[in-house]
């Protein structure tokens, strides 16, 4: 068949129109992507990977002394029925230090100690940088809540027999001793992310699924960043319908990396996803998860109702 | 024309289709959140003090039996510092699935204790609630939250107070309306209260200019909102419930432990369109 002008001008315009979008977002700073046809939707494939290991708490090998502490009153409010304190303990030391539980606290000016609770052993691992809160709590509305008694100043005691004074606080007794009710760490946000942990995620699926049949779904990979993403190593991800031990399937597998092997800058990219729901699923609304396995990689979901 | 030209502007046109499609590639940074009309029925939930890390959220939302999270979002009282929270903490948890219960924790009632409470004069706690209104709303804008924030769930978080000391329970109910009516403002929100079923006098708000919803704290283990201690079965009793039956406990799901309060939503959350079943009813 021969094409007139008309008809190859159209043919060579669909073409471009087919590859400019994959080659010209962004323009950024990150290698060009190769312009080669990539499908709108990406093939589902049956590559069964493991998922990736739970970043786990680092363990410090030594407890955190005064030097290594900087400590500061934090906001004055109100929770579970209580007026509260909040005192942010923050490892200013270069290497890694712990707290082996709440530290004693007092507050000299109402000559109250401060009840540890079940945060006495509770272990505090705290990388360099990274901060504790601590809350104490005070009853209130008693008949003297008119009348506070207000200490602006909490001793607390390390492990290390050193006292800390944190100036500044607001702890009322009027009404009864303080607790601690509250002591933990602040996670750090991921020191340097891959490139593929600043990933976005949508996802499309039906709002229903019939057990025993095979759920097939679609999750949009967009890459925010003015620099292309290479998919290799080739990145698995983690599908679940339900939650916890009680989930009606869960499998980690392989992207199909090969029919699309990076995304371009400011680009997306959409996988056909297929999860084949047991007749065992429990019916009911429940959750499904999608979890790109690399450090700090995003998670999508929905709600699907299983019949 | 010549296939040349014609040839220039499909190239042109492609490449500004391209540039659509990368800018509609990019996520949104702003997000639109409506209650809706019977939203959240039967959505177990929890909250706590600090609103958790990506890192945590990401943990739970597959492991956990939890489909919504109470994030605390400013107020003078607020206990606990946030830093995880931001627009993109909240539009990246919207993707994930989750839902929310927006919290506003500013003054609490007079002489009950608390570093900053409003007035005992009614006029003037009308005043504040409508303040405090305003500034919830405004912090939930700024939050990227679309259209002035219409139709989004926000919870005062009113703590239990002496009732019988300086006109306390006076101040609260006309506190209460005037957080009421600034959140009725267009663009209307819905307006919420939380606290203690009976030692935040929840019963005391229904009637007219009542909230929109109540969050009932009441620790009897069972998720039936429409189990509240002090408080009448025939008030808010069309979805209009939110009930915080556990308090603080531990739970680990996917590896990472919080400490949190556990609750049932047969009542807006943001945003809606999912419910579970009847078992908060």
């Amino acid at each position: 068949m021969k094409l007139s002008n008309r008809a190859l001008t159209f043919v060579l315009v669909a073409a471009a129109a087919l590859l400019v979008p994959l080659s010209a977002c962004g323009g950024g700073s990150g290698a060009r992507a190769p312009a080669v046809a990539v499908p709108a939707v990406i093939p589902w494939v049956d590559i069964p990977s493991t998922p990736g290991s739970l970043a786990g708490s680092t363990s410090a090998p030594r407890a955190c002394a005064a030097a290594d502490l900087v400590v500061v009153a934090g906001q004055a409010g109100a929770f579970h029925g209580q007026a509260t304190q909040e005192l942010t303990l923050r490892n200013g030391a270069a290497d890694a230090c712990y707290l082996p539980g709440v530290p004693p606290a007092q507050v000299p000016g109402a000559g109250a100690q401060v009840g540890a609770g079940q945060f006495a052993a509770k272990r505090v691992d705290l990388a360099p940088g990274q901060s504790a809160t601590l809350l104490i709590g005070t009853p209130v509305g008693c008949a003297a809540s008119a009348q506070p008694v207000v200490a602006t100043t909490v001793q607390l005691t390390l492990a290390s027999g050193e006292p800390v004074a944190v100036n500044g606080t607001r702890v009322d007794t009027a009404c009864g001793a303080p607790s601690v009710i509250g002591f933990d760490a602040v996670d750090l946000p991921d020191a340097a992310p891959g490139p593929l942990s600043t990933l976005g995620l949508s996802l499309a699926a039906p709002r229903t699924a019939a057990r025993g049949s095979v759920l097939t779904y679609r999750v949009t990979v967009v890459n925010p960043s003015p620099a292309s993403v290479a998919l290799s190593p080739c990145p698995s991800y983690t599908e679940v319908l339900g939650t916890g031990a009680g989930a009606g399937a869960q499998r980690t597998l392989l992207l199909n990396c090969q029919a699309a092997p990076w995304i371009s800058a400011s680009a997306a990219r959409t996988f056909e996803m297929k999860l084949s729901v047991p007749a065992s699923t429990p019916a009911g609304t429940t959750k499904l998860s999608w979890k790109l396995e690399v450090p700090g990689g995003p998670v999508v979901g929905a709600a699907i109702a299983v019949s | 024309m010549s296939g040349l030209p014609r040839l220039r502007i499909g190239l042109l046109v492609a490449a500004v289709g391209a540039q659509i499609l990368c800018f509609a590639a990019t996520p949104a940074p702003t997000f639109a959140l409506s209650n809706g009309s019977g939203a959240g029925i039967g959505i177990h939930g929890f909250d706590t003090c600090q609103d958790p890390s990506r890192a945590a959220m990401n943990a739970w939302w597959p492991n956990s039996p939890w489909w919504w999270v109470g994030a605390y979002i400013g107020g003078s009282e607020m206990a606990c510092s946030q830093p995880n929270l931001s627009a993109t903490w909240l539009n990246e948890n919207r993707t994930t699935g989750w839902r929310f219960q927006f919290i506003w924790v500013g003054p609490q009632a007079p002489c009950s204790g608390f570093g900053v409470t409003f007035s005992s004069n009614t006029t003037t706690a009308n005043q504040q609630g409508q303040h405090e209104a305003a500034a919830a709303r405004a912090k939930l804008v700024s939050l990227g939250v679309t259209n002035g924030a219409k139709g989004s769930p926000i919870t005062y978080d009113l703590e239990a107070f002496n009732a019988s000391s300086c006109n306390a329970l006076a101040a609260a109910k006309a506190f209460v309306k005037g957080w009421v009516q600034g959140l009725h403002a267009s663009p209307a929100l819905s307006a919420g209260v939380y606290g203690s079923t009976c030692a935040s006098e929840l019963q005391s708000y229904a009637g007219a200019g009542q909230p929109d919803y109540i969050w009932g704290a009441n620790y009897d283990g069972n998720q039936r909102t429409s189990v509240m201690s002090c408080v009448s079965s025939s008030s808010w009793a069309s979805h209009q419930r939110l009930k915080q039956y556990i308090g603080g406990h531990n739970e680990t799901w996917g590896g990472v432990t919080m400490n949190i309060d556990t609750d049932c939503a047969n009542g807006p959350v943001a945003p809606t369109g999912v419910n579970v079943n009847t078992s908060c009813s």
